[in-house]
């Protein structure tokens, strides 16, 4: 086993379990069950670990595909600076806004979805990893070459127009025709 | 136009119909089950206790059921590439349905996902529903143990309750593990957590046979809604009043014995049994394939760009162009199977059989450092398992 990204499947862990969450939570204050306020405050948890998690980290290597739209949050995200970069940060907030999620029917399982993903923050933290920002990249526009202002002065070299024809007894094992003739006085 | 609209129909139009049929076979599964619930004999009592929470977990458990037996079938390679294979049966446009295997399987896991959530959530609202309709009159039906018990407690306490949960969570990394990000990035993470499936597979069988819906086994005997004399009179009172409403006039039957409750036969074992054994007897093929016919590596070529030429040897290996085969080095990882196209075939005059592979991750890595730096000694290269299936990009068949 190789080097694994462990936040990256911790990411996708915390966004759907905030999303989980979220569900849970509306189920709870719409049947204005018993305990609706952790009900209440798993909506407004699972929204803000969705917002949180959105925008994907920069991969150490390898190309990093971004969720569609993410770079406003990326933004919002990047302006915490250390809080946000900080797995064991996250990892811990996670932990926190589980807990009372427990304490509700319908938000059980978002509580132990939240949970796991905040075990698996904590493995990447450990091992080390961070969050970065994908920000588009602002490279210079590529400059043309010297070379266009001076086009060559003589075509390719090629063999000579006797080798270049085909020879017709050798037609049968060509592997393709063609288009044009070329036999010099055609 | 129209020949456009022709060769779409031939190409795609038999995976839009299979799909079709499958759609259908899914929503008549869901109707059949929920109408079942609603309007059955035999489970009036229950359905009076639960109510809609549950018609819609039950038609959800059998659409989910559906799933988790077809979910497997894809997965069976060989099977599938010895269908593919065969002169007799297949034409191009069934092989073209086969090479979609792995998309079916995509399908079949999203639905077990979607509806996992619809039972779950129904299930939720039962639970609340066993506790607050805690039924006296009934005591053989209730999983509650007294009205008003905290419905987490039934959750835990009950066996369907406990599986459940860990079944979702199983489902839950399962899910998440899957996507076309963690894939390319860290194909291990997917594929451990997806082998999860035989853990997720045995709880399930379990989570069936806790029995904790019943239905009512005597419905000629004790027709629901008949008058019970031993019953309360607020129960006689609201049998009376709604048969009233319904039929007015009508003679209110009396009951002949009381209401006999059973526990079903879990269906889930009829449904998953046999995809389950055909799986298991098609990986323990492969594995005793793959173990009983070793694989000599006859040279090793270094190419410019990272490119390793390996050229191996198996009796009775007999592969076509455009296959792939996967290739495991337990030195390098025991568990790690890689997929590479094979470039060269054996034929009359030369037996072996080669693949290009270029080194871009840390298994190729170390494979080509372990090929490479004991090539130069006499000894024997480790013995490598290799499985052959048909690529689903490399041989396109298409009806033009």
């Amino acid at each position: 086993m190789g080097k694994i990204e462990w936040a990256m499947w911790a990411n996708e862990q915390a966004l759907a379990a905030g999303l989980i969450y979220a569900t849970g939570g509306i189920v709870g204050v719409a049947g204005q069950f018993r305990g609706w306020q952790f009900a209440a405050f798993g909506i407004a948890a699972g929204v803000f670990v969705c917002l949180l998690e959105y925008p994907r980290s920069k991969r150490g290597k390898g190309t990093s595909v971004e969720r569609t739209g993410q770079y406003c949050f990326t933004v919002c995200v990047k302006a915490f600076g250390p809080l946000t970069r900080n797995y064991y940060v996250r990892a811990f907030l996670h932990a926190a806004l589980c807990v009372p999620g427990g304490f509700m029917l319908a938000t059980v399982l978002g509580c132990v979805c939240l949970g796991i993903a905040s075990l698996i923050y904590l493995s990447a933290a450990i091992h080390g990893e961070h969050w970065e920002p994908i920000l588009p990249r602002t490279e210079p526009p590529k400059r043309v070459g010297n070379s266009i202002k001076e086009p060559p002065q003589n075509p390719p070299p090629r063999p000579p127009p006797e080798l270049r024809r085909k020879k017709a007894d050798k037609l049968e094992t060509a592997a393709y025709d063609n288009p044009m003739s070329v036999t010099i006085n055609e | 136009m129209s020949v456009a609209l022709k060769s779409w129909r031939a190409n795609e139009g038999p995976k839009h119909l299979i799909m079709m049929f499958w759609i259908a076979v899914n929503v008549f599964l869901f109707w059949r089950t929920f109408m079942l619930y609603f309007s059955g004999a035999q489970y009036y009592y229950l359905h009076k206790m639960l109510g809609l929470g549950l018609c819609i977990s039950r038609a959800s458990a059998s659409v989910l059921n559906f799933n988790c037996s077809l979910v497997l079938l894809p997965m069976c390679r060989s099977l599938l590439t010895f269908l593919r294979g065969s002169q007799r049966v297949m034409g191009r446009c069934v092989r073209r349905l086969l090479d979609k295997s792995k998309t079916f399987h995509v399908a079949c896991g999203v639905t077990i996902c979607v509806f996992s959530v619809v039972h779950v959530s129904a299930h939720l609202v039962n639970m609340v529903s066993f506790s607050v309709r805690y039924s006296e009159d009934f005591p053989a039906l209730n999983v509650a143990q007294y009205r008003g018990q905290d419905p987490r407690i039934l959750i835990i306490s009950t066996v369907p309750g406990v599986t459940g949960v860990l079944l979702v969570l199983v489902l839950f990394l399962m899910f998440t593990a899957s996507s076309y990000c963690i894939r390319v990035s860290s194909y291990e993470i997917f594929w451990y957590t997806h082998n999860l499936f035989i853990v997720f597979y045995i709880i399930l069988m379990l989570h069936v046979a806790g029995g904790a819906l019943k239905y009512q086994s005597n419905v000629e005997a004790h027709p629901p809604g008949c008058t019970h004399n031993n019953l309360s009179s607020w129960t006689n009172h609201k049998a009376a009043r709604e048969k009233g409403a319904e039929f007015s006039g009508a003679p209110q039957t009396v009951c002949q014995e009381e209401a006999h409750f059973q526990p079903h036969f879990p269906q889930t074992w009829l449904w998953v049994s046999a995809p389950l054994c055909l799986y298991c007897a098609e990986w323990l093929y492969r594995f005793i394939r793959s173990s009983t016919a070793p694989v000599t590596i006859v040279s090793v070529v270094s190419h410019p760009c990272d490119v390793v030429e390996l050229r191996m040897l198996m009796s009775g290996f007999k592969p076509r162009p455009g296959q792939y085969i996967l290739l495991n080095c337990p030195s390098v990882s025991s568990f790690e199977n890689h997929p590479f196209t094979l470039t060269t075939c054996p034929t009359g005059k030369n037996e072996t059989f080669g693949v290009h592979l270029r080194v871009l991750g840390d298994w190729t890595l170390r494979f080509s450092q372990l090929l490479l730096q004991k090539s130069n000694s006499s000894e024997i290269l480790p013995m490598m398992q290799q499985r052959r299936y048909p690529t689903c990009g490399g041989t396109i068949d298409q009806i033009i």
